[in-house]
């Protein structure tokens, strides 16, 4: 899974930014930080529309980054 | 600074009224009596482009109540915008620049089915989150996990806010939820997200809510019981939840309660409205305000501390929990409950003696917040 590093300051995110939080900087390149370690799941049954109507959702540790992500 | 003069409502539900005849029938009542006098309006709502399909709402509102040349603006800050919407009129009146505003918040959403408006709602995120398919509400599910984990908080505490929250509502006829529930049936009702169920998350709702707001020294000539807004404070957080440190602690609050009790002078009122989306956010918001230490607001809600009679009550309304959530409203609502209870309007669930209050309204998951300290001293 691929995080947002800056450039300047080397501060990974997983959401895309104009600029840093940590710098400012605003040259970012997308890498592979590998696969997410989950911190907490939860198991859903009420799911937004265009998804399936039950899934895990995890916040995990990827990189210097945090994710969210799914598993059916 | 500004006093809050009047209030209008319209009962949270699931109604069959237009958009509108909701807005109007909270504003009628205030406008009817001040038609002379009202120089600007605001309406806090968030999705009437998304649930009803209109755009200007702010406008189509005035004309509707026949103020047609009234200058209106509407506030969308999610399901913050009740608290920016008071922070917006407060801040014309002190200004100057309106002597009179009529503030309106207003939403209808049962129309829509509910995977969409969680759709609808969860649109508030940044793309990548929302592409992995949380709804807002799944936060709470994961926050009450971090929570329970970081604070050894029992399950019970958590699902403890929900008895306390229908038991209050059910002395609110404005609430959406009119039902007393014991703690067994809060945590035998349907899992939601896990670990949080069905009655720990508020309902989809209409409804609207209607203030009037002036200048301090004016006050007295539209009512003798004004309640002054003494101090109010509004703090951003991140949009990306991957970009928090910590879910448990919800800075935005944390700041702008600061500015309202500094501002105010008022450290701890007498009673607080808090955005308990779901039951788990009124046990932070506690925490981040100050109300009690870090990790330990559960125990106060254990131990009755916020109940009606209790040191400090908490969403005496109901709450979003059992008052219902209908976005646009919920911030205007909680500034009203707060009116309610000052001037000894509150009912069944009047606390006594009681001449402070704080309204919190928050946006997202804590992306936006406004702090209102009240009180009825100017």
């Amino acid at each position: 899974m691929n995080v947002f590093r800056c450039t300047g300051c080397g501060a990974e995110l997983f959401e895309r930014r104009a600029s840093c939080p940590s710098c400012f900087g605003e040259s970012f390149e997308e890498v592979d930080a590998g696969e997410p370690e989950a911190i907490v799941s939860s198991r859903l049954t009420v799911t937004p529309e265009g998804f399936a109507d039950s899934y895990d959702l995890f916040i995990g540790k990827l990189g210097k980054a945090r994710a969210i992500y799914r598993k059916e | 600074m500004a006093a809050i003069v009047s209030a209008g409502f319209a009962r949270f539900g699931k109604r069959k009224d237009s958009i509108m005849d909701i807005a109007a029938e909270s504003a009628m009542p205030v406008v009817r009596s001040h038609r002379d006098e009202i120089d600007f309006a605001l309406v806090s709502n968030c999705y009437s482009g998304e649930f009803n399909g209109i755009s200007g709402i702010n406008n189509l509102l005035t004309t509707y109540l026949s103020m047609d040349a009234v200058p209106s603006i509407r506030i969308d800050n999610t399901s913050g915008s009740g608290g920016a919407a008071l922070f917006t009129a407060v801040s014309l009146v002190e200004s100057g620049r309106a002597r009179c505003v009529l503030l309106t918040g207003v939403e209808k959403m049962s129309e829509r089915p509910t995977k969409e408006v969680t759709r609808i709602i969860s649109s508030l995120l940044g793309d990548r989150e929302k592409a992995a398919g949380p709804s807002l509400p799944s936060f709470a599910g994961l926050l009450t996990t971090l929570y329970m984990r970081e604070f050894a908080a029992t399950r019970e505490s958590i699902a403890q806010v929900a008895v306390k929250n229908h038991r209050n509502g059910a002395l609110n006829p404005n609430a959406h939820i009119q039902k007393v529930l014991t703690l067994e049936q809060v945590l035998q009702s349907n899992v939601i997200i896990d670990p949080l169920r069905l009655f720990e998350i508020s309902p989809i709702s209409d409804g609207a809510v209607s203030l009037l707001v002036v200048p301090d020294p004016e006050a007295p000539s539209f009512t003798d019981k004004p309640v002054h807004v003494k101090g109010i404070g509004m703090s951003s957080e991140s949009s990306h939840l991957t970009a928090r440190e910590t879910l448990t602690d919800m800075p935005s609050v944390r700041r702008a309660g600061e500015i309202a009790r500094r501002e105010s002078g008022i450290d701890r009122p007498d009673l607080a409205e808090l955005h308990d989306m779901a039951t788990v956010l009124e046990i932070v918001e506690m925490e981040s305000l100050g109300f009690y230490p870090r990790g330990e607001g559960w125990k106060a809600v254990l131990e009755g501390k916020t109940e009606i009679g209790g040191e400090l009550p908490v969403n005496t309304s109901g709450g979003l929990n059992s008052k219902g959530h209908p976005i646009g409203a919920s911030g205007v609502a909680q500034a009203a409950e707060v009116y309610l209870q000052l001037t000894g309007g509150a009912g069944g669930r009047q606390v006594r003696d009681a001449r402070t209050g704080m309204a919190v309204s928050m946006a997202g998951f804590g992306n936006s917040a406004t702090a209102a300290m009240m009180g009825l001293e100017k």
